[in-house]
């Protein structure tokens, strides 16, 4: 408390009794020596003491001691003086000698209420603001700096498959050396994007039900040329008949891509590595990614996925990169509903293990229909069938190819309408694929999607059946209902979604 | 016959290095700086693919594939997208405008020709 008259303090002290602890100071100067010596809840302040007078007063001391409460008393029973303290950066203001009414203390409190309101509304806007801003930075930067890396790369790509001219050993490897930073410099600019939408909460994830078998192929090839290089043998084994995935294909490959390319760089030359994709507990496929590289230290092991870890040094690396592979990889894999560790393997490496939920129809069925935890009051239904005699359907023809298929379906499975089944992934090679759509099987609320393989020969035909049969047969559940009557059918995707969890009493609105 | 591939790509560098990447692999090249001029030698080229960049001048590389496609002799040109922007952003975009291969910056030449290689080749191969 800051107060040249004594008696003024002795009555302060009384009013407060034995619920507050004070501290006494008669000038400016001693006050704010004592609030940076001593840590105050608060200061009073009266506004005329001997070395500094008026609002000045609270100027100065909300200057010195910005983390500090100001209550100014005042003893002129003056609202405009304490309104002008308030706006000179005191919290509040007392009239001494007189303790507030009660009709005060409510004014006074909703006052608090609505500054208090503001103060935070106006943090949050600031701080959504700076989150803007920063992530415009960030997008503008990654954008600027891959330009003149591009060029960079692209030229000593140029020179490296001479194009230009044949270039020495020397020459070869220097070139190969640039190329080898530039990708390693993209790499790193991709990684602090990643964790800026990280962070933000925009990291997008499309799910959908994923085969396991060409991610692992894809991932093994993209990274082959690295491995060779390095003389490591990368060996893959994924377990026949998985079931499908519910993941986002693409963010599963980076998950995969970044733990592979760990590998390769802690690998020594000559090592090897194994990729193994099974079937795991409680309804999830698993991934290892083995490898014959110096290990992880027990203490290192839960730190390895934490943002900006750096492990121990391993003499063989001089370069460690940004720590956020791996930080990235534990973002993805949990967002798609899986877990991510690291054990030791017997070869005195490290197994790097993700796993991934296991496609269920029902869970996403339940998903799909139920809005604000009821059953939606209309639901489209898409079939999809094969004929493979030749006759066409009757109804609408809606379009032709491989394409026009896989775009009605995620029209109308990932856009916004009420749909049940999910998008199936056909390989149709011929483009022969005719959708038919009709609304007779089940009334209006159905949208029934037929799809027609129509062959020019026996042969194609068969082939393209085969095909198809093979995407419906991961269906096993679809493949169960495909032939039921449409009431069997309604009954079976009503016991669907009670395995879901909706609420029962809304069933017959399907 | 060599195919021909019209670069469109704002920075000159960068232009210039794919252009002397696809040449020296067999494929004949125009280039292009900007979304207007992207068009103009579109017509006047009759490319048999288009690698287009997004961040452009006058239009980004999504009004030049809206243009092509309202154009007779040039909506079935096939076109791969570079870029350097967000991927998460401009992946579906890409999708959505019916690109037949995305590709990031910094393009790798390998993967450059694998996806032209796919593309000539008509197999379908949409934006994944």
């Amino acid at each position: 408390m800051l107060e040249d008259d004594p008696m003024h303090f002795r009555m302060v002290r009384e009013t407060c009794g034995g619920t507050v602890d004070l501290h006494h100071e008669t000038t400016l100067r001693g006050a704010i020596r004592a609030a940076h010596e001593h840590k105050f809840a608060a200061l009073l302040l009266d506004l005329h003491v001997p070395d500094s007078q008026g609002i000045a007063t609270v100027e100065t001391a909300a200057r010195e001691c910005p983390d500090l409460p100001i209550v100014v008393l005042t003893s002129v029973d003056d609202e405009e003086l304490g309104a002008r303290c308030v706006r000179a950066g005191a919290q509040d203001y007392l009239v001494k000698g007189r303790p507030p009414t009660r009709a005060e203390i409510e004014l006074r409190s909703i006052r608090h209420a609505i500054e208090r309101h503001a103060a935070l509304a106006e943090v949050q806007a600031e701080r959504a603001r700076r989150e803007q801003m920063k992530d415009e930075f960030l997008s503008h930067v990654s954008h600027e700096l891959r330009t003149p890396l591009s060029a960079v790369h692209q030229f000593a790509t140029i020179l490296l498959a001479g194009i230009s001219g044949t270039l020495n050993e020397a020459q070869a490897e220097y070139t190969e050396i640039i190329v080898r930073n530039s990708k390693q410099l993209a790499k790193m600019i991709e990684d602090i994007l990643e964790v800026t939408r990280a962070d933000s909460g925009k990291l997008r994830m499309d799910l959908r039900p994923t085969i396991v078998p060409p991610l692992v192929q894809d991932v093994v090839q993209r990274l082959w040329n690295e491995a060779a290089r390095k003389r490591i043998e990368v060996t893959s084994a994924v377990e026949p008949n998985l079931p499908r995935i519910y993941a986002d294909p693409d963010r599963l490959g980076q998950v995969l891509g970044n733990l592979l390319d760990n590998a390769i760089k802690f690998t020594p030359n000559g090592g090897s590595i194994r990729l193994r994709a099974y079937r795991a507990e409680d309804e999830k496929v698993g991934f290892d990614v083995e490898d014959t590289g110096p290990g992880i230290s027990e203490s290192d092991r839960v730190q390895v996925f934490e943002r900006m870890h750096q492990g121990s040094d391993h003499p063989e690396l001089s370069r460690k990169g940004l720590g956020l592979g791996l930080f990235i990889c534990r973002e993805l894999v949990t967002r798609q509903g899986g877990r991510i560790w690291v054990d030791p393997a017997l070869s005195g490496g490290s197994v790097f293990r993700f796993t991934i939920p296991i496609f269920d129809l029902r869970q996403i069925l339940g998903q799909r229909v139920m809005k604000d935890g009821v059953l939606r009051p209309s639901i489209t239904l898409i079939q999809i069938g094969v004929d493979i005699d030749d006759r066409r359907g009757e109804g609408l023809i809606v379009d032709r190819g491989h394409r026009a298929l896989r775009d009605l379906l995620e029209r109308t499975v990932y856009g916004d309408r009420d749909v049940v089944l999910p998008s199936l992934d056909l390989a149709a090679r011929s483009g022969e694929i005719t959708i038919v759509a009709s609304t007779d099987l089940m009334g209006a609320n159905a949208l029934v999607a037929r799809i027609r393989a129509n062959a020019r020969n026996h042969d194609e035909l068969s082939d393209l059946a085969d095909q198809i049969r093979v995407s419906l047969s991961t269906f096993d559940a679809y493949e169960e209902v495909r032939r039921l009557p449409p009431d069997q059918l309604v009954q079976r995707v009503a016991d669907w979604i009670d395995a879901a969890g909706v609420a029962p009493e809304k069933k017959e609105m399907i | 016959m060599a195919k021909k591939i019209l670069v469109v790509e704002d920075d000159a560098d960068v232009q210039r290095g794919l252009a002397v990447w696809l040449r020296g692999n067999g494929f004949k090249t125009a280039c292009a700086r900007d979304a207007v001029e992207a068009i103009s030698v579109a017509k006047r080229e009759q490319p048999d693919l288009i690698v287009l960049d997004v961040g452009l001048p006058a239009g980004d590389g999504f009004v030049v594939m809206a243009r092509l496609k309202s154009i007779a002799d040039l909506a079935n040109i096939p076109v791969i997208i570079i870029t350097a922007r967000d991927t998460a952003r401009t992946l579906p975009e890409a999708r959505k405008a019916g690109a037949r291969a995305f590709l990031r910056k910094p393009v790798d030449g390998d993967d450059l020709l694998y996806s032209i290689g796919r593309v000539l080749s008509g197999e379908p191969d949409p934006v994944p």
